[in-house]
């Protein structure tokens, strides 16, 4: 316990330095101090608990294998942020490659059957407490750089300038992917508009 | 048309506050002006609100602390296959490591009667260059299995456990030296052949060897965790076994010795 306390005193670079010399102690306090985030993070991109474990324990794995190879000139959590971003694009690729075909149809079917039940009966729906089942479902009809964008930007406020070198795009780029995912979004959550009061005029910044 | 173009552009630094404050005020003046723009732009805002109503499950205090557990595992796993594969094994594993030090102790016994004039086994019909490789070759096999036992002893410890069979530093440490100097032998012997590999691989065992020698406490976790981390990073037991299994393939009619006949 009292070695606990010790080591929640001692800052990242610290930590990262005695883990990098391989202090096993040293990195298990990295992985408690930002499991949480970065597991939230993993939910948001992917959407399932499994897969937000999976996707978590994963960039742990890689942070720990690269670490000699963090230089200390970003903050471990972006570091982190990005092995997540990068890691779940190519997961998402490598199965968009094997499943192309059958996966886009059932998205197709999905989003059909979902609008239609939606604009039938949308205070119903949302009254049935489905409102959160409806913004994720909005998040999965993103693209998967659109969801990396839109939650970094929205949910974990990351600058705009910062996702751009997690992501390793220019700026221009990410604005113009979020400002198409929100657009998506709001063709998604489309059916809300009476309840959001987008049908008046009453636009301030 | 050219105010809608650009506050479209900038739509984004507004709606999450990134803009300057004389942009702000020109985005401001446009919207007051142009209905479709502010339409767009209340559109996007709401859309941005209700997602942000969007909340997480946490998924309970079960998972939080088991994560470490989880994580170490797949660690382990990925990184230190070896050892992981011996952890499975439980009680095989440490049943190996009790042999593993037993035979070292009797092997350490031995390696202080080192003698390496030819035995008698020279008369059994190989010369006397056949009969020194194949000594050569029997030291370094003695010297790369018993570097192996130790590494494996001391990677499948587990601190905090009952184990009966728990490290013991001292005798580690006094087994690493007897390693060093059994390695500096194999180095000094020139037998007019090239070991490249074998060479590299001692330096490498060096290393290794010297950082248990060096183990201060008893049970300094991070100091074995330095060694098992350098033993993995190196491929250490992987290119021992390499070795053991070139030294089968080419020591030179070994079998024909008498047991020991290097020793």
């Amino acid at each position: 316990m009292a070695e606990e306390r010790e080591i929640n005193l001692i800052n990242d670079a610290d930590l990262i330095k005695q883990a990098q010399n391989g202090r096993s102690t040293a990195f298990k306090a990295l992985v408690d101090r930002h499991k949480e985030k970065l597991y939230y993070l993993c939910l948001d991109l992917t959407g399932k608990h499994h897969d937000a474990e999976d996707l978590s324990q994963d960039v742990f794995i890689k942070a720990y294998k690269n670490l000699s190879q963090f230089r200390g000139d970003a903050q471990f959590s972006s570091w982190l942020y990005r092995i997540a971003v990068n890691t779940h694009l190519n997961q998402r690729r490598k199965k968009s490659v094997t499943a192309m075909h059958s996966s886009e149809k059932m998205d197709v079917i999905h989003w059909e059957g979902y609008d239609t039940a939606a604009a039938e009966n949308p205070e119903a729906r949302a009254q049935a407490g489905l409102i959160q089942q409806h913004l994720d479902e909005a998040l999965e009809n993103l693209s998967a750089k659109e969801r990396c964008v839109f939650v970094l930007r929205h949910y974990d406020d990351f600058p705009l300038k910062e996702i751009a070198q997690i992501m390793d795009v220019s700026e221009g780029t990410v604005k113009s992917t979020l400002f198409r995912g929100i657009k998506k979004l709001q063709r998604s959550l489309s059916f809300y508009k009476q309840d959001l009061g987008l049908e008046t005029d009453h636009a301030r910044l | 048309m050219r105010d809608c173009k650009q506050t479209e552009e900038r739509i984004i630094d507004a709606l999450y506050g990134e803009l300057s404050e004389s942009e702000q005020r020109q985005m401001e003046q446009h919207l007051d002006q142009c209905a479709s723009c502010r339409q767009a732009y209340a559109d996007m805002a709401a859309t941005l609100n209700r997602m942000g109503q969007r909340t997480h499950k946490d998924p309970g205090p079960q998972f939080w602390d088991g994560y470490w557990d989880k994580l170490e595992e797949k660690l382990n796993r990925e990184v230190n296959p070896k050892s992981t594969i011996l952890k499975w094994n439980g009680w095989a594993a440490r049943t190996l490591a009790a042999a593993a030090i037993l035979v070292i102790g009797i092997w350490l016994g031995r390696s202080t009667q080192h003698n390496n004039t030819p035995s008698p086994a020279t008369t059994h019909g190989l010369s006397a260059e056949q009969v020194e490789l194949a000594a050569y070759n029997q030291r370094t096999a003695d010297y790369l299995q018993r570097s192996k036992v130790l590494i494996l002893g001391l990677i499948n410890f587990e601190n905090g456990s009952d184990d009966p069979f728990t490290l013991n530093t001292p005798k580690q440490r006094q087994i690493s030296e007897d390693l060093l100097k059994m390695a500096a032998d194999i180095k000094k012997e020139d037998n007019g052949q090239t070991h490249t590999r074998l060479n590299k691989l001692i330096a490498d065992l060096e290393i290794i060897l010297m950082q248990i020698a060096n183990l201060e406490a008893e049970h300094d976790m991070d100091a074995i965790e330095m060694v098992k981390s350098g033993v993995d990073r190196k491929g250490i037991l992987l290119k021992i076994n390499l070795e053991e299994m070139k030294q089968a393939k080419t020591s030179p009619k070994s079998e024909n010795l008498p047991p020991h006949a290097a020793i």
